[in-house]
């Protein structure tokens, strides 16, 4: 137990900082599930573990005498990469390592890599300080395969986001799939169930929509002449639509490829806004209004989904559910805010007299904020290579706008109807007087 | 009024069936049907690194020309430049703005060169670098200080991570760790295989024996101004040793020239040409124009593939030394008769190769079919892709399709020097001379 804390977080130590060549900051591992046991095979940078004295022989590694290193890198390893099964810590029951070669290809796959590590070790092989691996396979005792698994690295936290894990999970008689985390990323589910999932992502979007400057002043812009719930409810619906849409087509791979893409976004973004903070100046109709907030809702929908894209890996299996989580969580930060703004222009414009200059002031302010993002974004754009038009560029474009004109449709028919319901109403009660008169 | 009713079902139905129905065509592939292709990616690299100096001003490091290029095991893209070379008179000839020195087109006021060595990752970040360019003197004494090969020329990156440089004026080979630490190195610096000449700089002669003036392409421990390396991981078909190094001697030399992982002398092939040109004989190399050979590249199929640079073809070896085959570059087929005509126009087509695809650093080592080569031309600034087995011209990586592409544009070329393969089937393009820069060419989809 004490060798084990002297080994402690080993890897962590700051002296993994010290090293002055930050080439290898990639971890590679495969955690393998069967009926009694989990394998974790892991290929850690022999500069990441400066910290444990293996032996060299001049520049390079004296492989002969290498053991006693590698079994107190291994303990590192095992402490410094939790897996947890039901919430309990899994304790190894055995471990072996490898120094190797930074030619040796055994882990492209998890079978060449665990073969690799049964086969003793070449001492015979001559590798240079820091240009190299160590490979390890550790075995843990499980209780079902069935169990909830989760995965933790402290792995150099001090590298942070630079030290990646990925982690390529292989549950019992399921597909394999693939995840990349750092330090920073926490207790990771291997296999979670639907409500776990769910609830990552509604904490995700709840947090990703406070957190977004440029999506809180697009909200900013619709509330800013509405001031008014049942007006606002159709704008903000018909913008959650819009995102919606292309965010979870962005999951399903339909958004366009290519560097130019993600500037584009960022721009129409900045556009969007600097559009609404006009049409409030310029007072334009608003009768209108949600056509446009829904269109433009497409483009957040795209920013939305660069947020989505780094943690969609933990959505194990339950890919739509954390998508429509995700979104719930969009919504409920979305909700939050609107209120938020609600109550504070009113506190603001409530003793003014002339609240239209008011909400031109403050329309002002954002479209300027906003039009200087769109210029910095649009720079950044221009640098960037647009794609040549291609046959499957084409295909793509005329997905989005199938989407789009069916969209547009689905809501001119819905505009028609309620426009129609509304005269109904009116009509009806201009032809019966209404009771309440007639009795008076 | 009736269009516009119209207009809508028919955008409608148009969208939909070009989106999701009648039309799925595949990509379309720049090397022809069922070939792979690339796209230039023009934001790589990012902007160099600018350290603050003790004046207080940010100085942008350019690299100047990028003569080498090399991939390790993580798929990081090294570079050899001659930045550093600032103010060297080479031959007699002080270089300029066009040749060496960063001054001039390249480099504003502020600039500094870049350290010899810098690699990249496929990002774009510098991720490395090493050699100190304060090491390199100008005037009288340029080079004799420094330790790197004056003349940085090719680079290789082995089995065991460590980065090789070779050098055009030079008469070493050096093998370095990842940290710049030098580790080995063959040959005697300033010192080449071959007669005595009168390089001179500032008046002192320097590097007297290094040209191509007349090569004695026979020493056991020297070079000749070596332009590539490529190492062995796998047991030497004659010694049983792994980790041979195979060098092009070929700026001074014309021979391939094999050492053990010790540097001793193993064995040497090939021979000097009388002549530059088509009727040059299987096995020996252009006798003028430099680079003979250019290039040294180990494939999987066990076989040493060599550029003869002034005779356009890839010449072949076995191990031990035997000639194999000739792999001449010449124009496709598919091209125009103008660009047939355009692209036989240039010389010194074979400057470089490697293979694709090449899952591994080590070309040797990759477990794929090496189906394509990768043939930088510096003569037609293009790249072009030959069928390995065939030999035949099958695309071009250079945007102006089969025919010559000079040009500082994305995707054009400026003495186009040398190239390497990523593990997931992208290419680096290095530009030396004028071109001055290295380009990432990205493949397109998943074909492998």
């Amino acid at each position: 137990m004490f060798a084990v804390l002297g080994v402690c977080c080993v890897l962590a130590s700051p002296k993994a900082l010290a090293h002055d060549f930050p080439l290898h900051t990639v971890m590679n591992s495969f955690v393998r599930i069967e009926s009694d046991r989990a394998d974790l095979i892991i290929r850690v940078p022999l500069d990441m573990v400066h910290s444990v004295p293996f032996p060299l022989n001049g520049r390079r590694y004296n492989l002969q005498s290498s053991g006693p290193a590698i079994q107190q890198a291994l303990i590192g390893i095992a402490n410094d990469i939790e897996i947890q099964e039901n919430g309990v810590r899994l304790i190894p029951s055995s471990s072996i390592g490898h120094l190797t070669l930074p030619s040796e290809r055994s882990f492209e796959d998890y079978s060449q890599a665990s073969a690799a590590l049964a086969q003793p070790m070449d001492i015979s092989t001559e590798i240079y300080f820091d240009q190299g691996f160590l490979d390890a396979h550790i075995v843990y005792p499980i209780s079902s395969a069935k169990s909830v698994f989760t995965i933790r690295t402290i792995l150099a936290p001090d590298l942070g986001d630079y030290a990646k894990l990925t982690v390529r999970f292989m549950p019992l008689n399921a597909g394999s799939r693939a995840f990349m985390i750092t330090s920073s990323s926490g207790r990771v589910p291997l296999n979670p169930p639907w409500y776990r999932a769910a609830e990552g992502f509604v904490v995700l979007g709840v947090s990703h929509i406070l957190s977004g400057l440029d999506h809180l002043l697009f909200l900013l812009c619709l509330v800013i002449p509405i001031r008014q719930l049942r007006v606002l409810i159709p704008v903000i619906t018909a913008f959650t639509f819009g995102h919606s849409v292309t965010l979870i087509g962005t999951a399903y791979d339909l958004a366009p490829n290519g560097n130019w893409f993600p500037p584009f976004v960022e721009t129409a973004i900045a556009l969007s806004i600097v559009y609404m903070a006009v049409e409030n100046i310029v007072g334009a109709k608003l009768d209108r209004r949600w056509m446009i907030a829904g269109l433009f809702g497409l483009v957040h929908g795209f920013g939305f989904s660069y947020a989505l894209k780094e943690s969609l890996q933990f959505a194990g299996s339950h890919l739509l559910v954390s998508l429509l989580a995700f979104n719930m969580g969009i919504e409920i930060g979305q909700l939050f805010m609107v209120t938020l703004m609600m109550a504070g222009l009113w506190l603001m414009f409530r003793h003014a007299r002339h609240p239209r200059i008011g909400a031109i002031v403050l329309s002002a302010f954002v479209a300027h904020t906003a039009w200087h993002w769109m210029m910095e974004r649009g720079a950044v754009l221009w640098q960037t290579q647009w794609p040549p038009i291609t046959a499957i560029s084409i295909v793509i474009l005329a997905r989005w706008a199938a989407v789009l004109l069916l969209a547009g449709g689905a809501a001119k028919l819905l505009s028609r109807l309620t426009k129609r319901s509304r005269l109904a109403t009116v009509t009806a009660s201009m032809i019966a007087p209404p009771a309440e008169k007639s009795a008076v | 009024m009736k269009v516009r009713r119209y207009l809508y079902p028919i955008a409608v139905m148009l969208a939909l069936a070009i989106g999701f129905g009648v039309w799925q065509p595949k990509q379309v592939k720049a090397g022809g049907h069922g070939q792979p292709s690339w796209t230039v990616d023009p934001g790589w690299p990012n902007p160099l690194p600018a350290p603050v100096g003790t004046d207080g001003v940010a100085h942008r490091w350019v690299t100047g020309e990028v003569a080498g290029t090399c991939i390790d095991s993580s798929d990081h893209i090294f570079t050899v430049n001659r930045g550093w070379e600032v103010g060297v008179t080479l031959n007699g000839v002080l270089q300029g703005a066009e040749s060496g020195a960063i001054d001039g087109q390249d480099a504003s006021a502020s600039a500094i060169p870049s350290p010899p060595v810098v690699a990249y990752d496929q990002r774009g970040n510098v991720v490395a670098s090493f050699g100190d360019p304060s090491l390199v003197q100008t005037g009288v004494s340029y080079g004799a200080a420094a330790v790197l090969p004056h003349g940085m020329h090719g680079c290789y990156v082995d089995y065991q991570n460590n980065v090789w440089i070779g050098g055009n004026g030079d008469g070493i080979v050096q093998k370095y760790s990842q940290s710049g630490q030098l580790l080995m190195q063959i040959g005697t610096k300033g010192t080449c295989d071959g007669p005595a000449t009168n390089s001179t700089v500032g008046g002192a002669t320097v590097y007297s024996t290094c040209g191509e003036a007349e090569d004695f392409n026979s020493s056991h421990t020297l070079l000749n101004e070596p332009a590539d390396i490529s190492v062995d991981p796998e047991p030497d078909p004659v010694t049983g040793t792994r980790g041979d190094v195979y060098i092009a001697d070929g700026y001074g030399n014309h021979r391939i020239v094999v050492f053990d992982s010790k540097g001793n002398f193993l064995r040497q092939f090939g021979t000097k040409c009388s002549t530059t040109g088509p009727s040059c004989p299987d096995g020996t190399y252009g006798a003028t124009g430099g680079g003979h050979p250019h290039c040294v590249v180990l494939g999987n199929d066990n076989l040493v593939y060599t550029c003869d640079r002034p005779d356009s073809r890839f010449e072949v070896w076995d191990k031990e030394g035997n000639f194999v085959r000739s792999i001449p570059v010449e124009p496709s087929s598919n091209a125009t008769p103008g660009n047939q005509a355009a692209i036989l126009k240039g010389g010194t087509r074979a400057c470089d190769l490697d293979f694709w695809p090449n899952i591994d650093f080590l070309a040797d080592k990759s477990p794929t079919s090496q189906r394509l080569l990768i043939n930088v031309d510096l003569g037609n600034d293009n790249v072009w892709i030959l069928d390995k087995e065939s030999g035949a011209m099958i695309g071009a990586l250079g945007r102006c399709g089969l025919s010559p592409c000079p040009g500082h544009g994305a995707g054009q070329f400026a003495f186009a020097h040398t190239g390497a393969t990523t593990s997931d089937g992208n290419i680096y393009i290095a530009e030396t001379i004028t071109g001055r820069r290295i380009q990432r060419f990205v493949l397109n989809g998943k074909d492998r």
